[in-house]
């Protein structure tokens, strides 16, 4: 066979769109980084939750986290993969207009999710908590940028697809997957559904999801743009391309397995734990392949970490993911997890690999892409370099404070004296040891923030010192789509020859383990038996439910209690499958700010409910929760509760045919009961029809389902 | 015959012989991937994002 060089044929690519979600990273990232910084001062000192029900942190954290994940990252990875690929494939993107569709749609999505957050309205599914409606937009939006660039694909003037192409493909394809699987719902209204999935299925799937939204949405396409961006900069050619080969396909063929391991000690069956513990100590190897393979790309350009700040950052980045994708597997060994879950270890890890991993990585990127699409040199090399050790210093102040921290509380909490007892039985006194940790990690934010801000004048100032906007200059490129290489075709390049071929066989991989994992966990019903001792929530405190979700309870509590003797002794008997099983979503949580909730009720009297949401310093002196005096306020909806009882009767909880017609009537009398309780206890009057008391009924109710157990709120309040 | 074959293996945890599979299939993949025959097709391939023509 023999080898020829292709046309030479011009292309103006689309750098426009680039731009634009460059500037919309820019604009995300602010708002993201600062609802971050709002929600770690809260942390620290309560007073910032500021008594309005839009910034308590059970608001502001969803807002936080999406923001940070699909606002900023989101479009950072969008500017990278349109940049990167239009010159990978030597052509425009396939469409202008679904370019211009993909952005502004992902922007109103931002939008909705930016107002309807702080309202309240949420699914209660960590990273997943926008409701329905938002959840077909993004799929709709998902779909417009997969057919933009597998179009692109389709029309390429390189027959070979580059590695950084095939960490997008499996972006595409998998996030698809995850987010419709996940999505799953049944609507009541426009803003309020209930998941397909309940309980332990839920749990499974949403942490399928959850683990792989880190993978498939902050790994594979910043993996991309690494192979792509960092020999760029450094301008040499990936270490190893063999490398990478075996780097995708372990990732994509591992990393799906692993959700599991954010369930270790829950309810959920062993052989799934086993599962996501061993195949996340198999991350090891290609992550660190990964690593090995960027780092390794700046050999014989070492120097430039001195000089170049895009260096800088790649470097400092690529060191980042290392050290998250090798903390990663070990907080998945079951005795580490026991310790670490469930504390601020887990937040110290998460946030080296987003502030340092997925932030660093854009951050670079940005400082390569801007002077070349603006035409024009970086304004400020020194302000740069400051900008990266002012966010390097903020990102070590932050993981170390919350390692630390991490550590303390889950020692804390284990400690258990000569006697058997518990060394610390009152939760709070383990959050306040960890206070000043707080305000640490506040202030290490707050440098992380100076310094994206600084880049943001850096960039303000090489924008404007940028030449006047020219007609596109159009790039010549040799089409070498249809050229046959000389000599013999390795097999994988044959492969990569074949876009779809090769998508489809992403599609597999990804699918092996989601299949093996959640489709036992869905039949599950087949061989766990319904426990027929456990008793649907009454309507008052479904109710009391849809408000613990409204305000983001779930990200403080968890209602999981795991088998080891310190829990069992401050919480009571571990959690069983049954005890979830009518739960749409479940709600075992992954963080204790404060104590587990699994079983509360009837532990306090409703006055203590009662007074702790209203000002929980009245009941716990140094509790760090935030006021909910709004609820005393707000009336309940008796009225909608029919139809959410009807839903949840659709999906299988077992109410009866009164609580269809009288799911109100029987509401209103349940907390005309508690209510009544309340006055006897010395709360005012008038309280009934309060949201604060369909609340009570919900936290009372708390392992309080199991009919043997069982206690009426009017007999516990007398 | 297949099912009386399949009872053979009831006793072995399903996860030691996916384990098996999968290390196998890596090796497989690896020796393949870094065959020294396949040398200069890669080193042309990582070389791609510097062939994307003049801007």
């Amino acid at each position: 066979m023999s080898e020829h060089n292709g046309n030479l044929e011009q292309v103006y690519y689309d750098d426009e769109i680039v731009k634009k979600f460059i500037m919309a990273t820019l604009v995300f990232a602010g708002i993201a980084f600062l609802a971050g910084l709002l929600a770690a001062l809260q942390m620290a000192f309560h007073p910032f939750n500021t008594n309005l029900e839009w910034l308590t942190f059970g608001r502001l954290r969803p807002l936080h986290t999406n923001a940070a994940i699909f606002a900023f990252a989101g479009n950072a990875i969008f500017a990278g993969i349109y940049h990167s690929t239009q010159r990978l494939l030597k052509t425009r993107l396939f469409s202008d207009t679904l370019s211009n569709i993909h952005f502004w749609g992902w922007q109103l999505i931002i939008l909705a999710a930016a107002i309807t957050l702080p309202l309240g309205y949420s699914q209660g599914k960590e990273y997943a908590e926008l409701e329905w409606p938002i959840d077909i937009a993004i799929t709709l939006i998902w779909v417009v940028f997969a057919v933009n660039f597998f179009g692109t694909l389709a029309r390429r003037r390189e027959k070979h697809l580059y590695v950084a192409l095939w960490f997008y493909i499996a972006t595409i394809v998998t996030v698809a997957v995850l987010h419709i699987v996940n999505a799953l719902s049944i609507p009541v209204s426009l803003f309020k559904s209930y998941p397909v999935y309940a309980g332990i299925q839920d749990a499974m799937v949403q942490w399928w999801y959850g683990h792989n939204a880190v993978a498939f949405f902050l790994t594979t396409p910043f993996l991309g743009l690494m192979y792509y961006y960092m020999p760029k900069a450094a301008n040499r050619p990936v270490y190893s391309y063999r490398l990478s080969i075996i780097h995708f396909w372990a990732l994509v063929f591992i990393y799906i397995w692993a959700g599991p391991h954010h369930l270790l000690y829950t309810s959920l069956p062993e052989w799934a734990q086993t599962l996501g513990v061993v195949f996340s100590l198999m991350l090891w190897a290609p992550s660190w392949g990964g690593m090995i393979n960027g780092l390794l790309t700046l050999r014989g350009a070492w120097h430039l970490l001195r000089t170049d700040p895009v260096i800088k950052f790649f470097a400092a980045a690529v060191t980042f993911y290392g050290m998250s994708t090798f903390e990663g597997p070990l907080l998945s060994i079951k005795s580490v997890s026991a310790l670490a879950h469930y504390t601020d270890w887990i937040i110290g890890h998460v946030h080296g690999g987003a502030l340092g991993w997925n932030g660093f990585l854009t951050f670079g990127m940005i400082y390569f892409l801007v002077p070349r699409l603006w035409k024009t040199e970086l304004y400020s090399i020194k302000l740069a370099t400051t900008h990266f050790w002012i966010g390097f210093m903020g990102i070590i102040g932050y993981y170390l404070s919350m390692v630390t921290a991490g550590i303390t509380q889950g020692l804390m909490w284990r400690a258990i004296d000569a006697q058997g007892k518990l060394v610390y039985p009152d939760f709070v006194e383990t959050v306040n040891q960890i206070v000043p940790l707080y305000w640490v990690r506040a202030f290490s934010g707050l440098l992380f923030i100076i310094g994206f801000f600084l880049m943001c004048y850096n960039l303000y100032k090489t924008i404007r010192s940028a030449p006047a906007r020219s007609e596109p200059q159009p790039t010549e490129v040799k089409n070498t789509r249809w050229v046959v290489a000389a000599g013999h075709e390795t097999p994988h390049r044959s492969l990569e020859g074949m876009a779809t071929v090769f998508t489809v066989l992403a599609l597999v991989a990804i699918l092996v383990g989601s299949v093996i994992e959640i489709y036992p966990t869905l039949n599950m019903h087949k061989y766990v038996p319904r426990d027929a001792a456990i008793e649907p929530l009454t309507p008052l405190e479904l109710a009391g439910r849809d408000l613990y979700l409204r305000e983001g309870c779930y990200v403080c509590h968890s209602q999981q209690i795991r088998p080891l003797v310190a829990e069992v002794l401050r919480y009571g008997d571990p959690s069983t499958i049954a005890e979830s099983m009518y739960d749409r979503p479940f709600q075992w949580g992954s963080k204790r700010t404060g104590p587990d909730l699994a079983r509360v009720g009837n532990k306090y009297p409703d006055l203590w409910h009662f007074r702790h949401m209203l000002d929980p310093r009245s009941v716990v002196q140094q509790s760090l929760m935030p006021a909910y005096p709004w609820m005393l306020q707000k009336k309940t909806d008796f009225v909608g509760l029919r139809k959410r009882v009807t839903v949840l009767k659709n999906l299988g909880v077992p109410y009866t045919e009164e609580h269809l017609a009288n799911a109100d009537v029987m509401a209103e009398k349940q907390a005309a009961e508690i209510g009544k309780a309340l006055v006897a206890q010395g709360a005012p009057e008038g309280v009934e029809n309060k949201e604060i008391v369909a609340m009570i009924a919900y936290l009372q109710s708390l392992g309080q389902k199991r009919k043997a157990n069982r206690t009426t709120q009017v007999g516990k309040a007398e | 015959m297949l099912s009386a074959g399949a009872k053979l293996f009831t006793d072995i945890p399903l996860t030691v012989v996916g384990m098996l599979i999968f290390v196998g299939f890596f090796v497989v993949a690896l020796v393949w991937t870094f065959h020294i025959r396949n040398s200069k097709f890669y080193q042309k391939l990582a070389e791609m994002p510097f062939k994307e023509g003049k801007e």
